[in-house]
């Protein structure tokens, strides 16, 4: 697996408490929301919160990151052009 | 009927009730942009006692917090009869954040100094009060809670007085977690306003004297009625619909009592969510041709003050004569028909509803009023114990018989999740105070509560540590400068009433749902606000009982089940 994707599963795992779950559990084009993984506004939060801290990337709002945080290709790709660290 | 003999508003734009209306007359307002406000970083705006003021209301050797809570409850009570000190009287705390501001102050001292119970206990103490305080922490519905649990004890006959006060303090801690939120304006909040960007936090308290009288005086204020309900949708955010705070409105609202009201005084956050929610509640509650006002944009959002504070406000402006107009507004934002008190109006009325809502789900429809309706106490009905709980470190008893298990202390509640529950709920996202009180009512709820109607369902917790072990975790994502990453998904649980949210999500629990906390284990003191809660709110069941929790190895939930019997 690709190392920014693998990192980024394993940030995600951890600060959204995903109990049980390994990188290799998480589909890179499944969406985050809804059906996939099941997350919620707070987890929105949450990945905001990531980009800022291992990223260097500031969103504003959730409503910013909805493009963003469709699926972990998304972000992948939206970190890829837009990290400072 | 609940007289109010007197009040008290602790703002930074007065410190008196009279004080902070003339200072809103005058078109001042609290709020103002602070760059690296208490060493929080980029510009916020806020309504913060200045300077002087700050240094005129700080006692020595108690908090913050508590400066402002014993300001403000001794003058609201100097200007009465009630005596502190009688065992006929009780003080009553509303604060969301009353832990999280003792630890920003004192890091150092240990966690049962912290607990706000032994906040409210210092403050009783300093003010003479005989009878142990207690203290309500419903997030932002918290003084409206205060006021309800008061209103009670008093017509149950158990009081003569009440002093309810409800207080927040501007911290660091709460600014990085609203701020990891994203619900902060960045400019003075615009309540209902198309552009509006979200709220301000503010600091204050206020204090309400009440009484139970027999006879109605003329030319005073009577907390006539209300309604406390949760809308079971998500801890953190409101219902769209707005049904939850609706179910309030249309309880309290008789046709008797729409023709007399003067204005909604609503809660107006000013966030996204919470405007638009409330303006569906008020249009579906009947409340749509009623002027609505709020005041945040003069005071901020003072959180377990604001209950108090807002609704003194309007009373100040009824006895005027007027509506105030709702400062901050321009353009409506918000999709339920409303009609918002743009410029002032004069009115001859003496009756206004004030609505709020909170984390954690919970909302709150109060009536006050001149002229108060006798409100008919329900028909006195019995309940039993249809089941009982009680999980410590090491044992899971259900009705008194052993949960098998294999793991003991933290790692006992997950496994108990995760044999007994294994719901997919938010679980492992809650600390471990919301883990015990949600495996707790979990194991309590299954399979017993499918004859209930949802809103005939209430929740009653007890606790002395709350959500301390939270509060540190959160104050340690943002105490080094170098790495401020405040975490909304640790903030959330340093809301202790947070986990009843998730409680009521999780078995669709629409009754009321409260949090007190106690300056410690008081079997007899739950009892007695069991008794007076079901008295008065005539629930079908009401899961009940202590939690609390001092680390990964020391915690206790007994809880029970109770029904009503046919």
């Amino acid at each position: 697996m690709d190392e920014l994707l693998y990192n980024l599963k394993l940030q995600i795992i951890d600060a959204l408490n995903l109990e049980d779950m390994t990188p290799e559990d998480i589909d890179d084009d499944a969406p985050l929301f809804g059906d996939g993984l099941g997350l919620d506004s707070i987890d929105a939060l949450e990945l905001i919160v990531i980009l800022d801290k291992h990223y260097g990337i500031k969103l504003a709002s959730p409503a910013q990151g909805k493009e963003v945080f469709k699926s972990i290709n998304c972000i992948a790709d939206y970190i890829r052009k837009n990290r400072s660290k | 009927m609940i007289r109010i003999l007197a009040g008290n508003i602790t703002s930074p734009i007065g410190l008196t009730t009279a004080e902070a209306y003339a200072a809103v007359r005058r078109g001042e307002s609290a709020l103002k942009i602070v760059d690296g406000c208490l060493g929080v970083p980029g510009k916020a705006c806020v309504g913060m006692f200045g300077d002087s003021l700050r240094k005129e209301l700080r006692l020595a050797g108690v908090s913050w917090f508590e400066s402002l809570v014993i300001h403000s409850v001794r003058e609201a009570l100097s200007r009465t009869e009630v005596d502190p000190v009688s065992p006929r009287s009780i003080l009553i705390l509303g604060s969301a954040t009353a832990a999280m501001a003792e630890l920003s102050e004192v890091p150092e001292k240990d966690g049962c100094y912290l607990a706000p119970g032994l906040a409210a206990q210092r403050v009783a103490d300093y003010l003479g009060f005989s009878r142990e305080p207690l203290l309500v922490s419903n997030a932002c519905i918290s003084g409206a809670t205060a006021q309800m649990l008061a209103a009670r004890l008093l017509s149950a006959g158990l009081y003569d007085h009440a002093v309810v006060c409800g207080a927040d303090v501007l911290s660091a801690f709460v600014l990085a977690g609203f701020g990891s939120f994203k619900a902060l304006s960045p400019q003075e909040c615009r309540p209902f306003d198309i552009d509006r960007l979200g709220l301000n936090i503010g600091e204050g308290a206020a204090t309400l004297v009440l009484s139970r009288e027999e006879e109605a005086a003329a030319d005073a204020w009577y907390l006539a009625d209300g309604c406390l309900d949760n809308d079971a949708y998500h801890v953190s955010a409101p219902i769209p619909s707005g049904d939850g705070l609706c179910r309030c409105i249309r309880k309290v609202l008789s046709p008797a009592l729409k023709d007399s009201l003067a204005c909604v005084t609503a809660h107006g956050t000013a966030t996204m969510f919470n405007d638009q929610m409330e303006s569906k509640a008020i249009e579906q509650g009947g409340l749509g041709d009623i002027p609505t006002t709020a005041y945040k944009a003069y005071f901020g959002h003072t959180f377990g003050a604001s209950s108090i504070l807002e609704p003194l406000i309007t009373m100040c402006s009824l006895d005027e004569g007027k509506v105030l107009p709702l400062r901050g507004f321009e353009e409506i934002g918000v999709s339920g028909k409303i009609t918002v008190c743009t410029r002032g109006e004069s009115t001859g009325r003496r009756a206004f509803i004030k609505t709020q809502s909170a984390f954690g789900g919970c909302n709150g429809a109060l009536v006050y009023s001149k002229h108060p309706a006798a409100v008919p106490a329900p028909a006195p009905a019995q309940y039993a114990v249809v089941k009982s709980l009680r999980i410590t470190p090491d044992s899971v008893l259900l009705d008194g018989a052993p949960v098998p298990h294999e793991s003991t202390g933290a790692a006992l509640l997950t496994e108990i999740f995760k044999t007994c529950l294994a719901d997919g709920s938010r679980f492992f996202k809650m600390d471990l105070f919301s883990r015990l009180a949600y495996v707790g009512a979990g194991l309590l709820a299954k399979d017993t509560l499918s004859d209930c109607e949802p809103d005939d369902i209430a929740l009653y917790f007890f606790t002395l540590n709350g959500s301390v072990l939270a509060d540190r975790k959160h104050l340690s994502t943002f105490s080094d400068p170098g790495a401020f990453y405040p975490s909304p998904a640790v903030f959330i649980n340093t809301l202790p009433n947070v986990v009843l949210g998730e409680i009521a999500v999780r078995h669709t629990v629409k009754g009321e749902t409260t949090l007190v906390m106690l300056p410690r284990r008081d079997d007899g003191r739950m009892e007695e606000i069991v008794r007076v809660t079901l008295a008065a709110a005539r629930p079908a069941a009401l899961l009940y009982g202590w939690v609390d929790c001092e680390g990964e190895d020391a915690f206790i939930a007994d809880l029970k089940l109770l029904k009503i019997k046919a």
